[in-house]
């Protein structure tokens, strides 16, 4: 157990530096629009999105683990691509709810998408994403034949790639205008519309 | 001014040439022509007019050389290596060359390469680089001469101004997730060689619809119905770049607000909108100006200056600048003009 603890932990921290393109894309917009100075409302949020991606990652290993390695392709890439295309859709209504607030509807959006946890499920959805730590770490799993090893190797990873989380703790220093939150309502509305087209392709080819 | 520029320019053509002696007279003749240019700035002290002659000129020998290589048979049309594709790549870069030091391969450790050389012209000339360097700017600034009055009013820069600086950060991300130049696969409307488009017909399909609607819309479309180069002032990921980084260059175009009469004539010529007024009444220039001194050509009252300094105490540093811009615009220029130059007159 010890050996798939430290597989992956290593395994987190060195292909982790892709997480800040995979996981983080429509994170770190969000924080420059959302964030505050205040420490502890930046925590909270950083915490949940972490949360969000635990909780994937601990289902996505248990639901690998029951089904074993028949449906594995299937099983990987579309879900990863639903998953994709489900963050993408989320941050896509988030950012033109934003950038139409002053309309009935949007702002009414806008008061819902306060209301949700938005930091969790982008953590809940972006975890799985097909980036290539992820999928180094599903084809670690296929092979260990192990539930309760999948599970803790998915643990490590989660523990490995969040070392690289500690830079968004100063992400809310940089909103310090509304010019800064207009560019990062315009950088979530652009990863959204990539990663939906990437989603949508990936399911289709 | 044009004596030391001329020299200046001929000791790089000299160096550069090696024992080549037609593509150093190329280069000589290349550099005559350069200096002669900074002569006419100095002369009528219009500096916008002949800088765009000059400027356009050099985008079309640049667009001749290549891409329209094809049509002529020119040898040699290896493309230069590309400025506007270096900056989305930035992060690929850095972590390459973080790879390269870690592995203790100096021989790919590459810092003082081409990438060097472009900061450094941003540090010296700052945002100046897009509208005197810049071999694209050119093809640019070309269609947003064609019409003679502006078809579609845009003059007063809105909350899309910051578009490329949200486009360059997403480009940064998905480039660096990819590890790939994503600028170069999905938008550049210039592209130079064709090892960008995809095999697989859906993707080819995505790809072609935003090259050509980048080309079509931003790079002819726009420019020739708004007189704003819009390629470079709202799609440009260099430009963005530049303008976050160009602020460490000493020189800055300043409006002196005791002589400013509020015309808004500063606004309506400057092509990259980047003059933003308070209700019509006090202007001010952004870090988005590059330089291409448009808006002090037309300012009736001689408000607007290039200055060096604090508030208060800024000097005019309009002269120096300008010929740092032709010294840098002359080197880089001189590295592809003189040789298309020879191959139209048949001596390549």
């Amino acid at each position: 157990m010890i050996r798939i603890i430290l597989e992956g932990l290593t395994l987190g921290l060195s292909a982790g530096i892709y997480c800040i393109g995979a996981c983080l894309v429509f994170f770190v917009p969000y924080l420059l629009v959302e964030g505050k100075k205040n420490i502890s409302d930046s925590l909270r949020k950083i915490f949940s999105f972490m949360l969000g991606r635990l909780t994937a990652y601990i289902i996505f290993a248990l639901i690998a683990g029951f089904i074993g390695s028949l449906y594995q392709n299937i099983f990987t890439i579309r879900l990863s691509h639903i998953c994709l295309i489900v963050a993408s859709l989320l941050m896509l209504g988030y950012s033109l709810a934003h950038n139409f607030k002053d309309s009935a509807f949007c702002g009414g959006l806008v008061r819902r998408f306060s209301l949700i946890r938005i930091p969790f499920f982008l953590g809940l959805f972006t975890g799985l994403n097909p980036c290539p730590p992820f999928l180094v770490g599903v084809v670690r799993l296929w092979t260990l034949n192990n539930i309760l090893g999948g599970v803790v190797l998915f643990m490590a990873f989660f523990l490995g790639t969040s070392v690289y989380m500690i830079p968004l703790l100063f992400i809310p220093y940089l909103n310090r205008s509304e010019r800064i939150k207009r560019i990062g309502l315009m950088v979530t509305l652009l990863s959204s519309l990539w990663f939906l087209f990437v989603g949508i392709s990936g399911l289709i080819r | 001014m044009f004596v030391v520029l001329f020299a200046a320019l001929s000791a790089f053509s000299f160096i550069s040439a090696g024992s080549d002696r037609p593509l150093f007279c190329a280069k000589l003749i290349w550099s005559l022509a350069v200096s002669f240019f900074g002569f006419l700035i100095y002369r009528s002290g219009a500096i916008s007019k002949y800088r765009s002659i000059l400027f356009i000129l050099i985008a079309f020998f640049f667009f001749l050389g290549f891409n329209l290589f094809r049509f002529f048979s020119f040898a040699d049309a290896t493309p230069p290596y590309c400025h506007i594709a270096q900056v989305p790549t930035l992060l690929n870069f850095i972590y390459s060359q973080y790879l390269a030091l870690t592995s203790g391969d100096w021989r790919i450790w590459g810092p003082l390469t081409l990438g060097f050389a472009w900061l450094l012209i941003i540090f010296t000339i700052g945002q100046g680089i897009c509208s005197w360097v810049c071999f694209y700017g050119g093809i640019d600034e070309a269609f947003s001469k064609v019409a003679k009055k502006q078809l579609i009013r845009l003059n007063r820069p809105g909350p899309w101004r910051d578009f490329p600086i949200a486009f360059l950060i997403f480009l940064l991300i998905v480039s660096f997730l990819q590890g790939l130049p994503f600028f170069c696969n999905w938008f550049c409307p210039f592209k130079l060689t064709e090892a960008f488009w995809s095999n697989y017909p859906v993707i080819r399909i995505v790809q072609a619809v935003l090259f050509w609607t980048v080309l079509t819309v931003f790079l002819i479309a726009f420019p020739i119905l708004t007189k704003k180069r819009t390629f470079c002032s709202l799609i440009c990921p260099f430009g963005a770049f530049v303008s976050l980084c160009g602020k460490v260059s000493p020189y800055r175009v300043i409006i002196n607000k005791e002589k400013c009469i509020a015309c808004g004539r500063c606004q309506n010529v400057c092509p990259m909108l980047a003059i933003e007024d308070k209700n019509s009444k006090e202007y001010k220039i952004s870090h988005f100006c590059n330089r291409c001194g448009k808006c002090i050509d037309v300012c009736p009252g001689g408000a607007i200056n290039i200055l060096t300094g604090r508030a208060g105490q800024a000097i005019d540093t309009r002269d120096i600048f300008i010929f740092l811009s032709l010294l840098l615009t002359g080197v880089i220029s001189g590295t592809f003009v003189p040789r298309i130059l020879l191959q139209l007159i048949g001596m390549r």
